[in-house]
């Protein structure tokens, strides 16, 4: 390992430690625990239903595939990485704070890297927290036996919404590194592009991280129906594949954008 | 970083890292497969009347394979021989555990609607492959992100069975509605078996190497049922741990406490019937043996029966069936 890499290293992590501080107690951080904890709100509204027998019977496990499959992973997962990952670049810019960074003795590309991996460890421990908590409110009452039979799912849950995280905060990093208006953007990916491109036939759908995600998880309470409506889902290698290509290209994208950008 | 940073970020990965551990440890504390009863009951549908789990590695394992061998020798077991021809799997030789849940008939449909879920070292893929290679019938559909493969039914008499792979070496058969049922609960869209077991108020079959749980079918209601002045069995499981020996325990519920009793005392008739069979000179000396083990315990409406059956006790009734039913002719 070179001395350059190793230095390069040293200081994303260094810049990744102090960002996470500052994302930790920003005041966007309380919104964000807010949209985090609709998972556990909805999990906790299906075990009221349940207690009072409103509505249709389902089991634990099922309230939470749909939790999962509907909230989670579409809708929680890419607005909390917006949110962080688009500001990484324009929260300096906005602050003022941006040429004190860059004039100092690290690199751009170091500095980048940094925020960037903190933005991602932010998002995804939000959501991990999130979908653990309403796994087990959910899944918890029926019982040590189906905790165990269910524990597949849990873990698997995790580390597709870790992937699709990665994902998307290089997506929305690049956003915020290309774009002065970052958000707007981000907001018309999540509810515009990846809303219609998922239900729409035809290749369209692999232009998107939410196809991938659908095809790894394994709650199929919106998948099933929408893969029979426009073709199969993608096989597992090919999704993660996929993903981390998105992560890989976007992030290296992000990096080189900020190496050329004219910081005022 | 701050001190207090540092203690938020490490409350949000311990609260994600006790949550896998603790998952790890529902999934891996039960001991063998028959052990993850939630897992047996990961595809059954609650429409199950009938739901059994079978650990075939500890079955396998224990002196009643040999027995069970034999016993079967020559008969032929219809279903595992079709399974082994059309797909490869040897469900003695290949396969962990299955679970079986069958859905009752009733007035508005008639059809036979079961569906089985084998765990096993067999290659789940390949044996698809062997499938649609070796049957020109096989119809494929996608149903919930799996592939179903149809079997046409062989005559008239016989229904049409399909298969599912879900898993590296997890298979699904049944009869091809149900199967799709059993997908919809592993997707999540339909509840499983696993609140229904509970319902009837059975579980802790941790321990069992294997154990069935169900309502009475009609026929079982007809024999130990209200109209024959019998007290009204509600629900039951009969579950069975192979050790040194056979522990077998068989525990249902009646319509009410009295129910219940008149059950008890039923049983208890059976069992010194049964104990009259003791002693050398009997004629059935191995059922006075097994009925000397019986326990009855009675709490409300529930009646508990337990009882232990030496390996070598299985094995001599084993052997003296067939000898009963080649004695006639040899006369």
């Amino acid at each position: 390992v070179s001395a350059d890499s190793r230095r390069f290293v040293g200081t994303a992590w260094l810049v990744a430690q102090w960002s996470l501080s500052e994302l930790l107690w920003a005041p966007r951080t309380l919104a964000m625990i807010a949209i985090a904890a609709a998972p556990l709100g909805l999990a906790l509204l299906y075990r009221i239903a349940a207690a009072f027998r409103i509505g249709e019977a389902s089991s634990g496990y099922a309230a939470f595939s749909a939790i999962v499959a509907g909230a989670s992973l579409p809708f929680v997962a890419p607005m909390i990485s917006l949110f962080y990952a688009s500001g990484v670049v324009s929260d300096d810019v906005e602050a003022g704070t941006m040429p004190y960074f860059v004039t100092r003795p690290s690199t751009r590309a170091s500095f980048l890297a940094g925020k960037m991996l903190a933005s991602y460890l932010m998002t995804a421990l939000l959501l991990l927290v999130s979908l653990t908590a309403a796994f087990y409110v959910a899944v918890a009452p029926a019982g040590w036996d189906e905790i165990g039979a269910r524990f597949g799912s849990l873990v698997r849950d995790l580390w597709v919404a870790a992937l699709g995280v990665l994902a998307y905060n290089g997506v929305f990093a690049l956003t915020g590194t290309v774009l002065r208006r970052p958000l707007l953007t981000g907001l018309f990916f999540i509810f515009g592009w990846q809303a219609v491109a998922t239900f729409v036939p035809g290749a369209i759908r692999y232009l998107t991280v939410a196809h991938y995600l659908h095809s790894l998880m394994p709650h199929r309470a919106l998948g099933g129906g929408i893969a029979r409506l426009v073709g199969d889902r993608s096989s597992a290698l090919v999704s993660v594949a996929a993903l981390l290509a998105i992560a890989a290209a976007t992030h290296v994208l992000a990096v080189r954008v900020f190496q050329r950008k004219e910081l005022r | 970083m701050m001190k207090s940073s540092r203690w938020a970020l490490l409350l949000a990965v311990g609260t994600v890292g006790a949550g896998v551990v603790a998952g790890a440890i529902a999934r891996f504390s039960a001991t063998g497969l028959a052990g993850r009863k939630g897992a047996a009951l990961e595809w059954a549908p609650a429409s199950t009347s009938l739901v059994g789990h079978l650990d075939v590695r500890a079955l396998s394992k224990s002196p009643l394979a040999e027995t069970w061998s034999e016993a079967v020798k020559g008969q032929g077991v219809t279903t595992a021989e079709e399974i082994r021809e059309a797909t490869g799997i040897d469900l003695w030789k290949d396969v962990d555990a299955i679970t079986v849940s069958i859905t009752e008939r009733t007035e508005d449909d008639n059809r036979n609607r079961w569906g089985l879920s084998v765990d096993g070292a067999f290659d789940a893929e390949a044996a698809a492959k062997k499938l649609v290679t070796a049957r020109k019938d096989v119809a494929v559909e996608d149903y919930q992100g799996a592939k179903i493969y149809r079997l046409s039914a062989a005559s008239r008499d016989s229904a049409d069975v399909a298969m599912a792979v879900v898993g590296p070496s997890t298979a699904l058969f049944g009869e091809p509605s149900y199967l799709r049922e059993m997908l919809d609960v592993a997707s999540g869209r339909k509840p499983s078996a696993s609140g229904v077991v509970e319902s009837w108020g059975f579980g802790g079959f941790a321990e069992d190497s294997f154990w069935v749980a169900g309502k009475p079918s009609k026929a079982l209601r007809a024999v130990v049922g209200r109209g024959a002045e019998i007290p009204s069995l509600q629900a039951f499981a009969l579950s069975g741990r192979l050790a040194s020996e056979v522990s077998l325990r068989l525990r249902g519920k009646a319509a009410d406490a009295a129910s219940a009793q008149k059950l008890a005392d039923l049983v208890r008739g059976f069992v010194a019937l049964g104990r009259l069979q003791m002693g050398p000179t009997a004629s059935n000396p191995e059922l006075g043996t097994i009925a000397e083990s019986v326990q009855v315990e009675l709490a409300a409406d529930r009646i508990d029966i337990s009882l232990t059956v030496p390996y070598e006790t299985i094995r001599k009734l084993s052997e003296r069936r067939p000898k009963e039913a080649a004695g006639p002719a040899e006369r």
